[in-house]
């Protein structure tokens, strides 16, 4: 068994004084792909959020073994890349301004980019395909370029833990593909992703699944488990059943 | 090997910079004249600190409105959007009033009354701005919310602009001095005025550009900027306070200088995009020439008359919006 990039005992976060999450026990295995999936309202990106340590949270967290409380801001960012829901604004910067921006846990407040960072920047525009959009400014691409860009913005970072929240929402077929096969080269590297996905199908092709349902943990199994397919049918009201199609799990609406 | 947009948008500015304060120096009482002597003490004691002075108030606002649109991530975010404006100009109205009360009680202006006068008008504006932006951040409380912020300077700018009414109304005498003042002036620009916009202007722009990776990360949001490590809520506040003293300073000299600080961070974005550094010095670049051309244009224009710079920058930063509002990237603001 791999050892845990994060994990926590009794997570309990509250949002103006109402609970959101309770006591939520997890463990995410390093270089493993977990995704955390629920209804709406289940608390999916508050717990993403308490694990990048955005939101304060009580009880126990650890990354890579390290309490996150005891690390400094910087550090933080160095070992856990961020990727929001539909980050919006920077309409009017460049695709390599963008990624640029996932430098900035490297640079000190003194110094801009250095040679390393613009060749890191330069080694994501290749690998994701952004060369010919590197000059345009965001507001100039579409939906699924500019997630692309997004997420080489949370990859610029280099962390060794990637947490995405809803990556692919509004992203077409194609999108979703190259999608997964990033998660998937990055994970063969040793890249720890959690992500939050709304689409079950997608989230059935990771490596374990979170399953949240008013901010409580159901289960966490693996898309193999038959407990978790169950947990799913009750969590969602028997409305739709999962089968196997060649070698993948299909989430069918009932 | 090419030059870079922001190098040459650099250079240009600088050029109509020393272009702009070199016409500032051959405008007189009577218009434009061609040519200029630095022996001239009218030169020398009233042309070179009003210019130089107009065009480092001008530089200020220009820097504070490229703050305040980074850290409000708002393109309309101007200057005065912390209540700034309303609190120099009820300083301004309460320094008036006591000096009309000091007149009535002995009857004639010492000259130590005239120079309290003077330097009362300066400093209650500087502190009638600084107490507004801490009377918004109190209320706000602190500057975590940008939407309970923008409201809470919205507040203050009403409430304190409403208490300068009724005082202006109280003392009608100080009407002609307050109309001055809300209306922009470089009139009482002097060398010391001049030596002190400076060092704030360097203040300012330096730590600007020192916290300018908080305005960059903000560009995606306040989580993302956070999950990037930086230090939101201190950084914040710093940027606040440089907006603060920026804004003070320039409005305390110069009076309320309508549109600079709104226009000059727009028409350089329309024209550069990048790290934020960079937008923060040609912003304040631009708002300098903006700034000294209009001082050039109100005291030319309708020679020997002066037209209040207040009223120009109003007029050509409006029909400038106007114009962007219609443009095709309009998108882009």
């Amino acid at each position: 068994m791999k050892p845990f990039a994060i994990e926590t005992k009794h997570l309990h976060v509250s949002m103006d004084k109402t609970p959101v999450l309770h006591s939520l026990d997890l463990s995410m295995e390093a270089g493993r792909w977990t995704c955390v999936v629920g209804p709406n309202g289940a608390g999916k990106s508050t717990l993403l959020k308490a694990l990048a340590g955005l939101i304060p949270s009580e009880g126990q967290l650890l990354v890579l073994g390290q309490p996150l409380f005891e690390m400094s801001d910087k550090d933080r960012a160095k070992r856990m890349a961020w990727l929001g829901q539909q980050e919006s604004g920077a309409d009017d910067l460049s695709v390599r301004d963008v990624l640029m921006l996932g430098r900035l846990p490297h640079q000190s407040l003194w110094a801009g980019a250095s040679s390393q960072d613009q060749s890191i920047v330069q080694a994501w525009i290749d690998r994701l395909q952004l060369g010919h959009l590197q000059d345009r400014s965001l507001l100039q691409l579409s939906g699924g370029e500019r997630q692309r860009v997004l997420l080489g913005r949370a990859l610029a970072v280099q962390a060794p833990i990637l947490l995405m929240d809803e990556p692919i929402a509004n992203v077409d077929i194609p999108h979703q593909s190259d999608w997964l096969q990033t998660v998937k080269q990055l994970t063969q590297q040793q890249t720890t992703v959690v992500s939050v996905l709304h689409d079950l199908n997608l989230a059935m092709r990771a490596d374990q699944v979170v399953l949240l349902h008013q901010g409580r943990l159901v289960i966490q199994a693996s898309p193999d488990d038959p407990l978790l397919h169950q947990a799913l049918i009750d969590v969602f009201e028997d409305r739709m059943s999962i089968q196997r199609v060649t070698d993948q799990w299909v989430v069918l609406p009932m | 090997m090419i030059p870079s947009r922001a190098a040459v948008l650099t250079w240009s500015l600088l050029s109509f910079s020393l272009l702009a304060m070199a016409m500032g120096l051959m405008t007189g009482s009577h218009g434009w004249e061609w040519g200029f002597s630095w022996q001239d003490p009218i030169v020398q004691d009233i042309r070179l600190p009003r210019t130089l002075g107009a065009w480092l108030a001008g530089a200020l606002l220009g820097l504070s409105g490229a703050l305040a649109q980074g850290l409000f991530r708002n393109p309309l975010a101007d200057p005065y959007l912390l209540g700034s404006a309303s609190g120099a100009s009820l300083g301004v109205a309460i320094a008036l009033t006591m000096g009309l009360w000091g007149y009535a009680e002995t009857g004639q202006f010492s000259y130590a009354m005239q120079w309290w006068f003077r330097l009362g008008l300066t400093g209650m504006a500087f502190i009638g701005a600084w107490v507004a932006v801490l009377l918004t951040l109190m209320l706000a409380r602190g500057a975590e919310q940008t939407l309970r912020l923008l409201l809470a300077g919205v507040v203050v700018g009403v409430v304190l602009g409403a208490v300068t009414s009724l005082v202006t109304l109280a003392f009608p005498q100080t009407l002609p001095a307050m109309q001055s003042f809300l209306l922009g002036n470089t009139t009482m620009l002097s060398g010391q005025a001049c030596v002190m916009l400076a060092a704030v202007w360097l203040l300012c722009l330096a730590l600007s550009c020192l916290l300018s990776p908080l305005l960059d990360g903000l560009r995606l949001g306040e989580a993302t900027a956070q999950s990037l490590g930086l230090q939101v809520k201190p950084l914040r506040i710093l940027l606040l306070a440089v907006m603060g003293l920026a804004t003070a300073s320039a409005v305390a000299q110069t009076g309320l200088i309508a549109f600079v600080g709104l226009v000059a961070p727009h028409l350089v974005r329309s024209r550069l995009q990048g790290a934020y550094a960079s937008v923060l010095i040609l912003s304040s670049l631009m708002g300098g020439v903006l700034l000294t051309t209009a001082d050039v244009l109100a005291r030319g224009l309708w020679a020997p008359h002066e037209l209040p710079v207040g009223v120009l920058t109003g007029v050509l930063g409006g029909g400038y919006l106007l114009w962007r509002l219609h443009s095709p990237s309009v998108k882009a603001m």
